[in-house]
């Protein structure tokens, strides 16, 4: 029974280096390694490893519990390992392993269930393994024991935090994207880049961008604002085909933006100033539209569809119905 | 264009293999450091390592 105790020994050291690695590539993989690389491994080959890893690690650490639970020669309870600071014996090493265990839980759960939540509430969550793994660190230095001859163990949790400060400070140096976003605003949909997604999904482009009134009265030949200027219609755009929106209301000081938008009956490209059909510009119900403009259509809207945003992050906007593809 | 798809799915299908090649070799190599480890704890333990055993016990 001492070899189970052993055993259990052994899968827990293991599940911290595991831990270790998965924390690492979850730290790496917004970064430049892939760059450095080159094509061998792209950035969804380490978040898939990062995935798989972890899994691999909940694994090893289940073992881990079993073993120490089956052991003979520890009085553990299964609450015991669950929650913190109800073990009699070795008290504060065994609440530190209950403590890590139950954050590893919290995010593998979130993960699992990351379609029901919010990006933020995800990542507030998933954040929270750089608490369990210092946890699982101090839970593993306590219970190795300086004073028998198995003290060289305490080599695989200095590994592992190697590993893990390594990768930190690489991310923290070669960050892939300047970190542009406050700490406190990450997970949260920046206002502009919904605008920006959901003119992207319409198929609408902004003319005019500015404040007060005086913007709106010369909205369709006022000159493109420096933000702005790549997607300006040009003046000399049909007033007829503009459906300018005044979004943000006609007070002094208050920002108004112009965009054209266009209509869903409108052939491709006819749109003003549109240089490709928005995504949705064909309109189901429209039974002038012969076949050719049809494939047209499906290969625009193909075209469209691949580099679109999806998922939760994809903005709120009323849009008219896609059409099925047959 | 067929043909850079085409490229793009090879290549596509050959990382999605990298990633089940990598995590299998990883796993594999898991668990061969349990045993590795099992067997070094095993033979280095002492009586101190081993909870709750007193030192005659574990004799």
């Amino acid at each position: 029974m001492i070899e189970l105790w052993n055993i259990s020994r052994a899968l827990g050291l293991v599940a911290l280096l595991l831990l270790g690695v998965v924390l690492a590539l979850g730290a790496l993989h917004n970064t430049s390694l892939t760059e450095l690389l080159g094509q061998a491994l792209p950035r969804f080959v380490l978040v898939a490893l990062h995935r798989n890893l972890a899994l691999i690690t909940v694994v090893f650490v289940a073992l881990h519990v079993v073993t120490v639970l089956v052991t003979p020669y520890l009085p553990l309870r299964w609450y015991h390992v669950v929650v913190p600071g109800t073990a009699s014996f070795n008290p504060w090493p065994v609440g530190m392993g209950a403590l890590a265990l139950d954050l590893l839980l919290a995010v593998v759960i979130s993960s699992a269930l990351r379609k029901y939540l919010s990006k933020r509430a995800w990542l507030v969550v998933h954040w929270t393994s750089y608490v369990c793994f210092p946890v699982a660190v101090a839970h593993a230095v306590a219970n190795a024991s300086l004073r028998g001859g198995t003290w060289w163990t305490l080599v695989v949790p200095l590994v592992a935090t190697a590993l893990v400060v390594a990768a930190l400070l690489h991310r923290r140096t070669a960050r892939r994207r300047p970190a542009s976003v406050p700490l406190a605003d990450r997970g949260r949909t920046d206002p502009a880049e919904a605008r920006k997604a959901a003119d992207h999904a319409t198929g609408a482009q902004l003319v005019v961008r500015g404040e007060g009134p005086e913007v709106a009265a010369n909205a369709p030949f006022a000159a493109s604002t420096r933000t702005n200027a790549p997607f300006a219609a040009p003046a000399e755009s049909d007033a007829g085909e503009d459906e300018g929106e005044d979004e943000g209301g006609a007070g002094r000081g208050e920002v108004l933006e112009m965009r054209v938008v266009p209509r869903p009956s409108e052939e491709p490209g006819a749109a003003a100033g549109a240089g490709r059909p928005g995504r949705h510009a064909a309109d189901p119900d429209d039974d002038a539209s012969d076949d050719a403009s049809d494939d047209a259509r499906d290969d625009a809207s193909d075209d469209a569809r691949t580099d679109t945003l999806g998922g939760p992050e994809a903005p709120t906007v009323a849009l008219p119905a896609r059409r099925r593809r047959r | 264009m067929p043909g850079r798809r085409t490229a793009k799915a090879v290549q596509h299908e050959e990382n999605k293999r990298t990633i089940v090649e990598l995590t299998a070799w990883i796993t594999v190599a898991a668990a061969m450091l349990v045993v590795a480890l099992h067997a070094g704890i095993s033979a280095s333990s002492t009586a101190a390592d081993v909870p709750r055993v007193t030192t005659a016990e574990y004799r």
